[in-house]
């Protein structure tokens, strides 16, 4: 009887060793994966730095105005708002008396 | 028998007590020695990482900084930077020889004296690499040398922050302005390498739209009346906030060896002006508030104020006697020096001090220059302070003082940074009432035909405020061609939400100004174009939509 239990214990010492060996190895593998992970991680963070800055460069107000100059755009006017009645009054065709109203400024 | 087993019977005890003795030495080595072992293990770990990584780079990472609408104003990136290893190299000549063909500003003499110590294993040779620069020293191939990626500071706004974001060092650490504000009050992170912040990002008060408009406005005021530099701002009545505060000659925060130059100095807040008339609405607030006088007061303007060998003189004498309203409408120094005389330097001083004016003040940009004051305040330093000589303030500070008489009478201090949901100071300086006359005049003076500041005037969006020319200090007494021209106002003037200043340095006469070189025909019609252009960033709806 007591032997028995010796040897179901022996087993148990063998497969726990064993289990903790893979077990052990499992995890420096999934430990490369991560610094692998974080190393990657990094390196986003550090394009999208770079990236943010880029945008932030191209976004500048001066390039931006100079664009929108070539359109034909420019600040907006006082004269350019409206109350939201007279915006869809001005979509249908112009009356005389509107075209009087129209900014000349 | 019975002797022997009582002998050893007796023996026993004081043998088993040795045994004992023996044994719990045994385990207080062994309990000393795991206890050196546990020690040893967790208390040196530390230290030893730390020692490792002194030596070899010790850098800051910054938090970015962006403007109230969240766009990027500086910001952090990884840059590689060249180290050697001096135990490595082959060839150490090749080595300089190579490098200085890269980088020809390189100090060969010290650099060669840095590879000659073969005992060091890590030296600097230089930081913040292109990558174009990086690719070239790769691809050399030569031992010993290797890169670390290091964060540097980038500021994709440039020129447009210039003056207030500051500076910081080789190891991203603040030396100045906003950058060093950061550190001492955010605290600081140290690095060894490029990574993200993990501060708060800091949110400035600026408006980069409008801190452009002003800029572009200003420029171009600059060249058409070839001023030798301008200045300008936009300021939350109530919380102080600066949405836009520039200074010409300008700095790029991405180049700090230009931020040394004397010209480049900011003219808004590093130094102090005699802002000339504009100080008359001070002047004006004054009286009103002491009780000394009400608008329609009337005062002997016809003959020069003589005070002592002094003699005070307006610039376009009326001829007649003026109400305190026409005095300021004239822009009447005469007029200006005869209020003060009756409210006296007591009272100048005392109101002056209450605005804050008199005393030094700091925003987080850094200290603010601290103001001027005259060796002894005497009446003739109260007449002339009344219009704005004989003390110089800097900009900022005049115009902190001027929101809080425009604005129902609170403290305003400024600030650089946003303040979201923080509410107004509470602290009176004047009365609502002083506030409303005032406003009352300033408009005015925008409004009326003979007002020095009718060119000001912006169709719809109510403008009001004061102009002011002063005669910049020079050798032997003050120069009447070289001027500071300045426009302060607010706007809407009924319920101002953004006081504007514009100063022009040394403009000169032009056809435009019909040969003049004072503010109503310089800064006032710049403040015209400058408000036209920014209101509607500002989200102030013209007056014929208003509720």
């Amino acid at each position: 009887m007591l032997r028995m239990l010796s040897i179901v214990a022996a087993f148990m010492t063998l497969g726990a060793a064993f289990a903790l060996y893979s077990l052990k190895y499992d995890t420096r593998r999934v430990e490369i994966a991560v610094q692998g992970k974080e190393r990657t991680l990094e390196k986003l963070e550090a394009d999208i730095a770079i990236l943010k800055a880029e945008r932030a460069y191209l976004a500048r107000p001066d390039r931006i105005e100079k664009l929108a100059r070539k359109q034909g755009l420019g600040p907006i006017r006082e004269q350019q708002y409206v109350e939201i009645g007279e915006a869809v009054a001005t979509d249908a065709p112009a009356r005389p008396d509107q075209q009087k109203r129209a900014p000349s400024r | 028998m019975a002797g022997r087993v009582s002998a050893a019977a007796r023996e026993a005890p004081a043998l088993r007590g040795r045994g004992f003795v023996v044994a719990a030495g045994i385990a207080a080595l062994f309990l000393c020695i795991a206890a050196q072992l546990v020690r040893l293990s967790l208390a040196t770990q530390g230290e030893i990482r730390l020692a490792m990584a002194e030596p070899i780079a010790r850098v800051f990472s910054r938090p970015d900084i962006v403007d109230r609408r969240g766009r990027l104003v500086a910001t952090d990136v990884g840059t590689p930077s060249l180290y050697a290893d001096p135990a490595l190299m082959l060839d150490r000549d090749e080595v300089v020889e190579k490098l200085l063909a890269i980088f020809p500003d390189l100090d060969a003499a010290d650099l060669r004296r840095t590879l000659d110590d073969r005992t060091r294993r890590f030296a600097w040779v230089k930081r913040g690499l292109t990558p174009v620069q990086a690719q070239r020293v790769h691809d050399l191939g030569l031992p010993g040398l290797a890169f670390r990626r290091e964060p540097k500071r980038v500021y994709p706004a440039g020129a447009l922050v210039g003056h207030l974001v500051g500076q910081v060092n080789v190891d991203n650490k603040g030396l100045s302005g906003l950058e060093r504000h950061i550190d001492e009050t955010m605290g600081m992170e140290v690095v060894v390498a490029a990574a993200q912040s993990r501060i708060a990002t800091v949110h400035l008060s600026l408006d980069l739209g409008v801190q452009h408009a002003m800029a572009l406005e200003l420029r171009e005021a600059q060249a058409r009346y070839k001023a030798s530099g301008a200045a300008g701002l936009v300021m939350d009545v109530k919380t102080g906030e600066l949405i836009a505060a520039v200074s010409l000659p300008d700095v790029d925060p991405n180049r700090p060896a230009e931020a040394l130059a004397v010209d480049r100095l900011d003219r808004l807040s590093a130094s102090v002006f005699e802002l000339g008339s504009i100080f008359k609405t001070l002047t004006v607030a004054m009286l009103l508030e002491e009780g000394v006088a009400t608008l329609d007061k009337v005062y002997d303007v016809r003959q020069p104020l003589e005070i002592g060998p002094h003699t005070i003189t307006d610039l376009h004498p009326q001829g007649r006697p003026l109400t305190v309203r026409d005095i300021f409408l004239h822009s009447s120094n005469v007029g200006a020096g005869l209020m003060a005389l009756e409210a006296g330097s007591a009272r100048q001083i005392g109101f002056l001090s209450r605005l804050g004016l008199l005393a030094p003040a700091r925003t987080e940009a850094g200290p603010i220059s601290a103001p001027l004051l005259p060796k002894r305040w005497g009446e003739i330093e109260t007449v002339t302070i009344a219009y704005g000589h004989g003390l110089a303030v800097a900009p900022i500070q005049f115009a902190a003082a001027f929101a809080s008489l425009v604005n129902g009478g609170t403290q305003v201090v400024p600030t650089f940074l946003a303040k979201s949901n923080a509410s107004p100071s509470s602290e009176r300086l004047v009365s609502s009432k002083t506030s409303t006359r005032i406003r009352e005049l300033l408009r005015l003076n925008v409004t009326t035909p003979y007002g020095t500041g009718r060119r000001a005037e912006v169709v719809g969006y109510r403008v009001g405020g004061k102009t002011g020319t002063a005669e910049m200090p020079g050798k032997g007494g003050y120069q009447s061609k070289a001027v500071i021209s300045s426009f302060v106002g607010a706007l809407p003037m009924d319920a101002p939400r953004y006081v504007t200043f514009v100063a022009l340095f040394e403009p000169q006469a032009t056809e435009e100004t019909k040969g003049q070189i004072t503010a109503g025909l310089n800064a006032a019609p710049v403040t015209s174009l400058l408000i036209a252009r920014i209101a509607p960033l500002l989200d102030v709806l013209p007056e014929r939509l208003e509720k």
